[in-house]
């Protein structure tokens, strides 16, 4: 007969509390901090007399090194960053090296490939949008307009779901503060009396969280977004440079981390059936299985060495005491010692066990060693390694070329300075994205080995690193510093879709309907179009869709998929036409959606088809590819006006 | 190209140097990523990499795995260096602010274009490929 004891949920519980106020001193600084940039942008635009849109949605083209570079930085790096990819390097270990070791090109890839050539096109065109350069590009109002909402489709789905990923962390921020759980309390008081069927937790920080982004965009503009994109690079780089030392120092060496991983396996999903719970048994308590011997008093833990296994709970299910067994979804923590389960502190329930409990499934395979060789261990759903090779040629040829496909990153490429500001912005990007991504899967390797089991809800592994650490320094209030990077890294995504939305909206749709509209009627429009945006984003991620970041993946790819092959063409090839350019896009956009159908057709979950192996993107990008060439070329070539404005110029001696 | 003579014109220099430019960024990135997928794979595969009977005896450089520090650490380290060499010795510097309007009024780009190519001022045109 089988028991299992439980233990208390965990020492994340101990630093939530040591830690809270800081946590709200430091998010309300920052918050602070990012109004009074707001007011300064918006006081630089009021006292410079240049164009109101120009200098709205594109700060009029004069941004410096720090801030293009930072801005570029920053705004790429989402909640994906600080959230998605610390959980993911906690899962899978080093193998996450590989993962991600594409992005040490994306600098040169991303900005190098086609900067030069749509800041000088932008200017020649007088374009502040994608949709507006394009046009102004091929001479056609068309491929404006098919533009337009190719972008305005896949950014309203990104902010929706950036708007739901910045309240989460928001929250996990709060959770446990007095202050907070008042809050909530009248709120729940609220949406109950609504009917509504909201977390009300979730609402508050999605409501705080949603007016600053809504705020601050709409009343500085661009040039607000890129200086909090400044201060948001600095707060993500220097959480991450102090999370490294105190790491390496708090496990005892990298070496130590890594021989110890080589030695660890996954965790095992399965259900337990407890048979004697009296209450709910909360998500993420540790369970201990103890085998019984006839003759023995069942609840006398000492006769029996803490040992065999150990659970955690991965979702605590639907407790109803007259229904027995109560069933919960554990993860099984494989390669436990004694020293880490003496210490986790024990809850001790009023009758101090939970009686029976069957594993529903039991141990496969063993993995050991996958945590440090390729390709990663198997997922039990699947029965694929996690990064065979094609994936990892895949992930090289997506984050770079896709960075450089996204339109949130082709507008920053308009809004630089002159080409001096470019070049000394790719080495700085480059080192940024250096001294960011290969030291995060240092410090979430380590973290596998100093805080095992958040397998439970490993997108929390990020702040409750950051509480562990300080508390070990004892610094509490560094965590709130540290925190503020996953946030700082949404909000700088978030302004920035906004911001991209917004313009498209005023500049490609309204602006065409009415060429007449005063100086005056379009700031208002702008700045009510940013508000309705924002507002709108906020209320669809009150009820989000379920799969949200595979809805941000999709929505990232497709817009690399359906914009890169045009774009790139558009800047090089003296032949591109309008036809051409539009028959890529939809070509690119088909066959995304297509790989995203027949993925979730088969799966029967939202997900992409892979094609040989390779991410949608790739096979996406090279049909959009051959469709440009192969449409242009049946189709008129373009006039020689048109040429000779973007690949020629006069020759000095005339 | 019949009807406007282009014995008058030259390739915008921001063209030729970027066009040149890109073809060295491709070539950059099939070298890096051969060398990053390339040894990863092949000083890091399981069988070869991790001996089952003796997990915590792995080849480790700097606390790392070593397929770690010469697939994904060295060349990163390296592109780091060649960006050093890209953005300041072999990008050129190129004049980009040929616009026909500095300053951005709410213009139809469409109308703009009436500003033929023929009717652009030299002054403006003017690529500085140095």
């Amino acid at each position: 007969m089988q028991h299992v004891s439980p233990l208390s949920a965990g020492p994340h519980f101990i630093f939530a509390a040591a830690s809270d106020f800081s946590a709200i001193v430091a998010f309300s600084i920052y918050i602070l901090l990012v109004f009074f940039l707001a007011i300064l942008s918006n006081r630089y635009r009021q006292s410079n007399n240049k164009s109101f849109l120009a200098e709205y949605f594109l700060g009029s083209r004069t941004l410096g090194v720090w801030a293009f570079a930072l801005t570029f930085a920053a705004t790429s790096a989402s909640g994906g960053s600080f959230m998605g990819f610390p959980s993911l390097v906690y899962t899978h270990g080093w193998v996450l090296a590989m993962w991600i070791a594409g992005y040490m090109l994306v600098p040169i890839v991303a900005i190098g490939l086609l900067g030069k050539r749509i800041n000088q096109f932008s200017r020649k065109t007088d374009a502040i949008t994608i949709p507006d350069m394009l046009r102004g590009r091929f001479q056609d109002p068309m491929i404006g307009v098919v533009a337009t909402y190719f972008i305005v489709f896949f950014m309203v789905f990104n902010l929706v779901a950036q708007f739901k990923a910045g309240s989460k962390i928001l929250q996990t921020l709060m959770s446990g503060i007095p202050f907070f759980d008042s809050t909530v309390l009248m709120i729940s008081q609220v949406t109950n009396s609504l009917g509504l069927g909201l977390d009300p937790a979730y609402v508050l920080c999605l409501l705080v969280f949603g007016l600053v982004v809504v705020a601050y965009t709409t009343y500085g503009g661009f040039r607000a977004v890129v200086w909090t994109d400044v201060l948001q690079g600095f707060f993500m780089v220097a959480g991450v440079l102090f999370m490294l030392p105190v790491t390496i120092w708090a496990v005892g060496g990298m070496g130590e981390a890594t021989r110890l991983m080589a030695t660890m396996q996954p965790p095992i999903e399965l259900s337990l059936e407890v048979t004697q719970a009296d209450s709910k048994i909360p998500k993420n308590s540790w369970l201990h299985e103890r085998v019984l011997h006839s003759g023995l008093p069942e609840d006398d833990f000492n006769h029996f060495p803490l040992q065999k296994r150990l659970f955690r709970v991965k979702q605590s299910g639907d407790f109803d005491p007259s229904e027995r067994p109560y069933t919960i979804s554990v993860i099984e923590i494989v390669d436990q010692n004694s020293e880490f389960i003496d210490s986790l502190p024990i809850f001790r329930k009023a009758n101090g066990s939970l009686g029976l409990v069957q594993p529903v499934e039991l141990q496969t395979e063993p993995q050991v060693g996958k945590y440090v060789s390729l390709p990663g261990f198997k997922k039990p759903q699947s029965n694929q390694a996690y990064l065979p090779i094609a994936l990892a040629v895949s992930f090289f040829f997506f984050w770079t070329f896709s960075s450089a496909g996204q339109p949130s990153n082709m507008v920053r490429l308009m809004a630089f300075r002159d080409s001096k500001t470019l070049k000394r912005a790719i080495f700085t990007v480059c080192v940024y994205y250096s001294l960011i991504y290969f030291p995060i899967v240092m410090i979430f390797c380590c973290a596998r080995v100093l805080m095992p089991g958040w397998e439970t809800d490993s997108d929390r592994i990020m702040p409750e690193m950051a509480k562990f650490l300080t508390m070990m320094i004892e610094m509490p209030w560094l965590a709130g510093i540290l925190v503020a990077a996953p946030f700082a890294a949404v909000m700088s995504t978030m302004d920035s879709f906004l911001l991209m939305i917004s313009s498209s909206i005023v500049r490609d749709i309204y602006q065409k309907k009415y060429p007449d509209a005063s100086a005056q009627r379009i700031k208002s429009v702008t700045y009510w179009t940013t508000i309705i945006v924002g507002i709108f984003a906020m209320l669809a991620a009150m009820n989000p869709p379920r799969y949200l970041q595979d809805l941000i993946i999709f929505t990232g790819g497709g817009l690399s998929t359906t914009f890169l092959a045009p774009m790139a063409l558009s800047l090089y090839w003296k032949r591109m036409n309008a036809s051409g350019a539009i028959s890529g896009m939809v070509a690119g956009f088909l066959y995304h959606g297509l790989a995203y159908l027949v993925g979730t057709q088969l799966t029967g979950q939202f997900s992409a088809y892979y094609l040989a192996g390779f991410d949608p993107f790739v096979p996406g990008s090279i049909i959009s590819l051959m469709t440009c060439i192969v449409v242009a070329r049946l189709t008129q070539p373009p006039s020689d006006a048109i040429v000779i404005k973007f690949f020629y110029r006069k020759k000095k001696s005339n | 190209m019949n009807s406007i003579d282009l014995s008058r014109y030259e390739p915008d220099p921001v063209f030729v140097n970027s066009r040149r430019e890109t073809v060295v960024i491709c070539i950059l990135f099939i070298l890096f990523m051969g060398w990053s997928v390339g040894v990863s794979y092949f000083l890091g595969e399981q069988s070869r990499y991790f001996k089952p009977e003796d997990p915590a005896n792995i080849d480790l450089v700097w606390g790392m795995p070593s397929w770690v520090c010469y697939g994904v650490m060295f060349p990163w380290i390296a592109v780091n260096a060649i960006a050093i060499w890209f953005c300041f010795f072999f990008m050129k510097d190129d004049d980009l602010a040929d616009g026909p309007h500095p300053d951005l009024a709410m213009v139809d780009p469409v109308e703009v274009e009436a500003d033929s190519p023929e009717n652009a001022n030299p002054q403006q045109n003017e690529g500085g490929a140095n």
